[in-house]
């Protein structure tokens, strides 16, 4: 059974500005798209599902998490019903849908909102760092800025944060699990889950997981085909810009991790000053330069509108990049106050240090409720869609099974 | 008669020199304008036709047949255009285009008209066409046929054009003057310039017509690709009077064996400016396809459509009937058009309905676009004579429900596909009905439906019948 949600439409104007009810279904948007595969075309038949209030098969669809926007759809629709600007307002509404909070539908409804929810956030960490170490960093002369002072507070609130983080995500990623899970092909996929053996199940699971983490994560193979060709050749595309966020990210992420793990956990030294040259400093040096050169390009193409690409910003994408672009540009100027000379230290230094934290507690913190959660929930759908088709195929595929040979006896 | 008193004598003779030279100046000669053309002098009115091109007949006469009833257009349109262009009542002025435009404290209007030159003495011609025989020059005709033909630079614009004069396209003529020496009567006059003339009418009715939307559109490769024809182009290849008497590709002269319609291809379409629908381009893709099944038995006939729209008597039997000849017909807009470029066939990018649907892409010999209707008033003409438009562009009707062909200003009317799509059947009922409307406008009725201030003029010069 199907539930209808009759309001759908109306809801999904509050995440987006397009004109879908102007869509009179002619299939151009699917026929330019040059993502769409056989078997999954979009946006038209999402655009249906929107009309028709199907609420589930929308948010479970793989194709929401296909679409890199490239706007070729919206370029090319007859009735100028911008269909990209619907898919993107799906994935928002889709990704509200998976927090269970209630945050994140409030935050993509009302812009004050989210100024209130990130005020909040910036006034409990920032104004935790300020008293926690209120006494000792303003004032006192020492060299290590953010050795000594910072570093308990920082530490405990990151883990903390950190775990809460990690819950709501679980959640989010549950919610979305059942969601694709009850959608009705899959549903049916039920008892193909029943037919196959877990091992077989695991591996198939496993070797998904390696292909989308490779083509969709590692290569991001479908934001390439989707590139921009508009550009003159010395400019970054889009793919390479998306690239050196994704890789700024994730090697901050893993200097984060791995400075935890050797310096606290095998060294013991917790909060020690290290050299420029500390492998574990190096590649969080080198990926914030990466990150920064990204999101700089990024700011930089959304103000300057060069392709059909860029020429739609929203408040969501702002804020999104502006964040990042601070927490990059604060990180540097931090890692800078660790290696200049006392003499030289201006007093305002620990300031910088709080917005650089606050900054990147907000980017936390908005993670599972914007934008941001497509890091997520995109590979996520991508994987539990894949896997699926894969038991499929396996399925398929199978031998078909040898009948016995009847033996026949003579008779003499 | 004389008049003794000198006041009296002063009245004649201002009543004389305000005295129209026709009721009614009708702007365009299409098969809207005609019909007015011919009710207004039936009913005894004097009528000045004007018509841009050489000959008048519009885009009627470029056509080769009529739906839903199959019949000849040319058989329909020649009797029309020739009880018009011979009507005692009804004057004609060929190459001939509105320059500027007064209207009178009298009600009545002064257009000065733009007569172009013909190079050729229209009294002294008589249509052999001796100078087309001897003219050197072959160009593409751009413009009866639509440039699937060729033709001279100098004669008649086709065989059943009227006035049946030569007339000289300048823009081709190479000036070797072998026209002139062939020519046996002398009418062919190099020295002849454009000329200004200005007449007095009493009203205005606006039968300007329509073209094809202009093939922009990217994905349909612009204009670019060979094999891509508009469907005016196609109804030339059909027409008996078609230039090649049959249907070919233009890329190389094939016979195309897979010809496929794409519907919606210049209207229904807010990229490219046109966002309302066309109204005949259902029925004209229906009837080339049964042309076509004809012409090209052989072939298989595509129509990729949205939705047809069989609105008229007759129309839905009409597909009806293509269904049942075998035409194809599949629910689905063609997003792109590609050019093979080894065998310069086309590959059409569709997302197909229905349960075999999906992204899909067929390939074929030629495309026909059916491309949309766009008005030929466009915001230039309306700098001249200040109608009021549609957001459409076309023309606006005041009362576009009840009282059809009225515009924004008393006196001028407009008739055809000038006001909005229409199709042949529904242009002649337009045209019909305009002339009742200008005949009540000339006895001084319809004053109080504008709430004009001056008085009825009286009926003007009353053509002799």
């Amino acid at each position: 059974m199907i539930k209808v949600k009759p309001n759908l439409m109306d809801e999904l104007h509050d995440y987006g500005a397009f004109d879908v009810s102007a869509c009179f279904n002619c299939g151009t948007c699917t026929a330019t798209c040059p993502l769409v595969e056989e078997g999954n075309e979009f946006p038209r038949i999402l655009i249906r599902l929107a009309q028709l209030g199907q609420e589930e098969k929308l948010v479970a669809s793989k194709e929401l998490w296909m679409c890199y926007y490239c706007g070729d759809c919206s370029a090319s629709c007859p009735r100028e019903a911008d269909p990209g600007e619907f898919m993107m307002a799906s994935r928002r509404y889709a990704v509200s849908r998976f927090d269970f909070s209630g945050i994140s539908r409030s935050i993509y409804k009302n812009k004050w909102l989210t100024f209130v929810y990130m005020a909040l956030v910036a006034i409990i960490v920032g104004g935790g760092l300020y008293y926690a170490d209120n006494n000792k960093i303003f004032g006192v002369d020492d060299h290590t800025i953010l050795g000594g002072y910072f570093y308990e507070t920082i530490h405990w609130g990151g883990i903390v944060s950190g775990s809460l983080l990690g819950l709501i995500l679980l959640a989010g990623i549950w919610n979305m699990y059942t969601r694709v899970k009850s959608s009705e092909p899959l549903r049916q996929r039920d008892q193909i889950d029943r037919l196959l053996p877990l091992s077989v199940k695991t591996k198939l699971a496993f070797r998904t997981l390696v292909s989308t983490l490779y083509n969709e994560g590692i290569l991001q193979k479908r934001f390439r085909k989707d590139d921009d060709e508009t550009l003159p050749p010395e400019r970054p595309t889009r793919w390479t810009i998306h690239m050196s966020i994704v890789w700024g990210f994730v090697g901050l992420a893993a200097a984060t991790g791995l400075d935890y793990m050797v310096k606290d956990i095998v060294l013991n030294q917790a909060g020690q000053w290290v050299p420029i040259y500390y492998p574990i400093r190096l590649l969080g040096i080198i990926s914030g330069i990466v990150l920064m050169y990204g999101t700089s390009y990024a700011l930089y193409f959304r103000y300057t509108k060069p392709s059909q690409y860029y020429k739609e910003s929203t408040f969501d994408d702002w804020l999104l990049l502006w964040l990042v672009w601070l927490a990059g540009f604060t990180g540097f100027v931090t890692t800078l106050f660790v290696y200049i000379p006392q003499s030289i230290m201006p007093t305002w230094a620990p300031w910088i240090v709080i917005v650089h934290v606050v900054a990147v507690a907000e980017l936390f913190f908005i993670l599972p409720f914007t934008k941001f959660a497509h890091v997520m929930y995109r590979p996520l759908a991508l994987w539990m869609h894949e896997y699926e088709e894969e038991k499929i195929n396996y399925l398929e595929n199978l031998p078909p099974e040898e009948e016995p040979q009847q033996v026949v006896e003579l008779t003499t | 008669m004389h008049l003794r008193h000198p006041s009296l004598r002063r009245l004649a003779k201002e009543r004389e020199n305000n005295m129209s030279d026709y009721s009614t100046l009708i702007i365009g000669s299409g098969i809207a304008g005609m019909q007015t053309a011919i009710d207004l002098g039936d009913m005894g009115y004097k009528v000045l036709m004007i018509d841009k091109q050489a000959s008048i007949g519009g885009t009627m006469i470029q056509l080769s047949k009529v739906f839903p009833t199959l019949d000849c257009a040319s058989c329909i349109t020649t009797p029309k255009m020739s009880s018009a262009f011979h009507h005692d009542n009804v004057d004609v002025k060929t190459l001939c285009e509105i320059h500027d435009y007064k209207q009178r404290e009298d009600g009545r209007f002064e257009v000065t008209l733009l007569q172009k030159a013909r190079f050729v003495h229209e009294s002294m011609c008589t249509g052999c066409n001796e100078c087309a025989e001897a003219c050197p020059v072959v160009a593409v005709d751009t413009g009866y046929d639509e440039g699937m033909g060729y033709k001279k630079a100098i004669g008649v614009p086709f065989a059943t054009a009227l006035p049946q004069k030569a007339a000289l396209d300048i823009d081709n003529c190479i000036f070797c003057g072998k026209c002139a020496n062939a020519c046996p009567t002398e009418a062919i006059d190099f020295s002849m310039r454009d000329e200004l003339t200005t007449v007095v009418v009493d009203s205005i009715v606006i039968a300007t017509g329509f073209h094809e939307t202009p093939m922009i559109k990217e994905k349909f490769g612009g204009g670019s690709i060979k094999n891509v024809i508009t469907g005016k182009q196609m109804e030339r290849l059909l027409a008996p009077t078609g230039p090649a008497g049959g249907v070919f590709r233009p890329s190389d002269g094939k016979i195309p064996w897979s010809i496929a319609y794409v519907q919606c291809a210049g209207s229904r379409d807010a990229t490219i400016g046109v966002p309302y629908c066309s109204a005949i381009c259902c029925m004209f893709a229906v009837k080339q396809a049964m042309l076509l099944s004809a012409a090209v038995p052989l072939a298989d006939i595509t129509i990729y459509y949205m939705d047809m729209r069989t609105f008229g008597k007759g129309h839905e039997e009409f597909f009806e009937e293509a269904r049942a000849m075998g035409v194809n017909f599949v629910k689905g807009k063609v997003a792109k058009i590609e050019e093979d470029p080894e065998t310069k066939d086309l590959i059409f990018h569709v997302e197909q309905f229905g349960e075999d649907g999906g992204l899909k892409t067929f390939t074929h010999d030629l495309a026909v676009l059916s491309l949309g209707v766009v008005p030929q008033w466009n915001q230039e003409m309306s700098a001249i004579v200040p109608v009021q438009l549609n957001p459409d562009g076309f023309i606006k009707e005041i009362r576009f429900a009840t009282e059809p062909g009225l515009t924004s200003i008393p006196g001028v009317f407009a008739v055809g596909t000038a006001t909005g799509p229409k199709d042949i059947v529904d242009s002649i009922n337009s045209g019909s009905s305009v002339a009742g409307k200008v005949a009540v406008w000339l006895s001084g009725g319809l004053r109080e439906e504008y709430d004009v201030q001056y008085l009825p003029i009286a009926p003007s010069v009353i053509g002799g019948k």
